[in-house]
């Protein structure tokens, strides 16, 4: 945890970068299957 | 900023994903099997001009399920100017050189552009007309 940063923030940012790796994760599978099946 | 209203999108119940949808699938099933040549047309530029209607749905459905959409509005101009860049690079870039599959084409990327500001447009009207939209 970072000193002096609330916890609520922390985990507000980290719940979004989480977010963010599920979104490039989805995007980069789904170009894939349109590239390859379409 | 004006309040959102919900409930404008449907995602894959929009009238014009399934349209689209429904041309690719025609595309695929009954028109390309039965030509006899290559044509530029049912086998490249069409299904480029479909991504943007039938794939940005999909898309933006998974961005709403995860809490990274925080509405269900009509897909912004950013929203789809951002998913033409990348799929502009992918497709026309990424794959060909990297993974060797498919062709870049400046054409491509017309029909990409050209079919996601044709679907930005019908998803703006609609927004103004509640019958063009999914209930």
């Amino acid at each position: 945890m970072l000193p002096g940063l609330p916890t609520l923030a922390a985990s507000h940012w980290l719940v979004l970068a989480l977010k963010t790796l599920a979104a490039l994760g989805f995007i980069g599978s789904a170009n894939l299957v349109i590239l390859y099946a379409c | 900023m004006p309040a959102e209203r919900d409930g404008a999108f449907g995602y894959w119940r929009d009238p014009l994903f399934l349209i689209c949808l429904g041309t690719y699938a025609i595309n695929r099933l009954l028109i390309k099997p039965n030509l006899h040549h290559y044509s530029p047309l049912f086998h490249g530029h069409l299904n480029d001009t479909l991504t943007v209607p039938v794939a940005l749905p999909i898309y933006l459905w998974f961005y709403r399920r995860i809490g990274l959409r925080p509405d269900d509005e009509m897909p912004r101009w950013w929203e789809v100017a951002l998913h033409v860049a990348v799929w502009d690079v992918f497709f026309e870039w990424f794959g060909p050189h990297y993974l060797h599959h498919g062709a870049g084409d400046p054409l491509d990327n017309i029909s990409i552009a050209g079919g996601g500001l044709a679907a930005w447009v019908i998803w703006r009207l609609a927004r103004a007309r509640p019958f063009l939209r999914a209930t």
